[in-house]
């Protein structure tokens, strides 16, 4: 059931969340009400989703130099406490890309927040740009986004579109945005 | 200890020995015949790519571009004859295979036990890797390989891949700007980022 447009941003939601559902193979109309499964969502695209304890920038670099045995350069204040961190590297058009979640002290449904949150910049902001400059040069390109922790006194994320469908929750509420900025 | 049933082991066994050797004593001439031999023994190239991993370990070489960069100049330099050109020493050009990916989940020792001789296999092959690393490209790659395995293993597999893919990348952009002469300190050309 698509959801009651009425901005163009809901519009842009909208259309990104049918095109994760048909790049994944799935067909959100024919799913059960439920969780999403929204790792089948993120695996649709070469992102790889790590756990990691204590997540902040400078764990953040140091995961990535670790495992792509390269130097990573990150966003500066390298003990900033994060929920999640995006990270993409494209290179004559192929890239490749890593969403970290805090592990530590996070429930569920906060660290599916953080993947789904992370998916949505992949989905809203860099896939359109890798895909309007697709061919146009050979110079490489390297995309960072930290998402951070919320406030004690912030509730847990409310359950958007990315997380459950089916029945009344498939209705267009638009929650996806971060319980902090 | 039960004695391995192929009969090259114990020959490609003693050739890793003299490789080790020569690489510590700098004789570059027997370097250069084992590297000579590897062209047409696949098992024996695979032992020398876990070798090559193992001293880049050792020496700490790992994060530091600038220090793979200088080992990618004294191999160029010193291992000319060896090679056609500089893209062949390193096959930085040449797409990720499934024999590169075996290999890394093999020198990381991240191979479920289960799994050990589905990754064994893999190590022979060298088709190249999806280029969009899809769970769903991993799963009809799997079934292309004709491999069995666990899911946990395609999912090491598909983890190990992506991350080995912006290595790989890092390292062609790097090799690409220097030949242009335009690499940065950081060794960036583009670069965004933000949070909230």
């Amino acid at each position: 059931m698509i959801p009651l447009l009425t901005t163009g941003v809901e519009f842009r939601i909208a259309a990104a969340i049918a095109r994760v559902y048909r790049d994944a193979g799935l067909d959100a109309d024919a799913l059960r009400a439920g969780v999403v499964p929204l790792y089948s969502l993120i695996g649709a695209y070469p992102l790889r989703v790590v756990e990691v304890v204590s997540l902040t920038y400078g764990s953040a670099r140091e995961f990535l130099q670790k495992e792509s045995r390269q130097q990573v350069p990150v966003p500066e204040q390298p003990d900033r406490p994060l929920a999640g961190f995006l990270y993409i590297y494209g290179y004559r058009d192929q890239f490749y890309g890593c969403i970290l979640v805090k592990k530590d002290g996070q429930t569920v449904a906060r660290r599916r927040f953080s993947a789904a949150h992370e998916l949505g910049h992949y989905l809203l902001h860099f896939l359109p740009r890798l895909e309007e400059t697709a061919g146009s040069g050979t110079a490489p390109w390297m995309i960072s986004e930290g998402l951070d922790l919320p406030g004690e006194d912030e509730p847990e994320p409310p359950s958007g579109q990315l997380f459950f469908s089916g029945g009344e929750r498939w209705s267009g509420k638009r929650t996806s945005s971060p319980p902090s900025s | 200890m039960p004695l391995p049933k192929d009969p090259n082991w114990f020959r490609r066994e003693a050739t890793l020995g003299r490789y080790v050797s020569a690489l510590d004593g700098g004789d570059l001439e027997a370097v250069e015949a084992v590297l000579t031999a590897a062209m047409d023994d696949p098992e024996l190239a695979a032992a020398l790519d876990a070798v090559h991993l193992a001293y880049q370990e050792e020496m700490q070489l790992g994060p530091a571009a600038q220090d793979v960069a200088l080992v990618r100049e004294l191999v160029r330099k010193h291992f000319q004859s060896a090679f056609a050109d500089d893209q062949a020493v390193f096959g930085q050009e040449e797409p990720l295979t499934v024999h590169d990916v075996a290999l890394e989940l093999e020198y990381t020792r991240r191979v479920p036990a289960a799994d050990r001789s589905a990754n064994a296999q893999l190590l022979h092959n060298r088709q190249p890797v999806p280029a969009q690393l899809s769970l769903q490209a991993v799963k009809q790659l799997a079934q292309e390989v004709g491999v069995q395995a666990s899911e946990r293993f395609w999912k090491l597999f598909r983890d190990t891949a992506i991350m080995l893919g912006i290595g790989r990348s890092h390292q062609q952009a790097l090799s690409a700007a220097r030949e242009e002469g335009r690499l940065t300190p950081g060794g960036e050309e583009t670069a965004s980022g933000g949070h909230h």
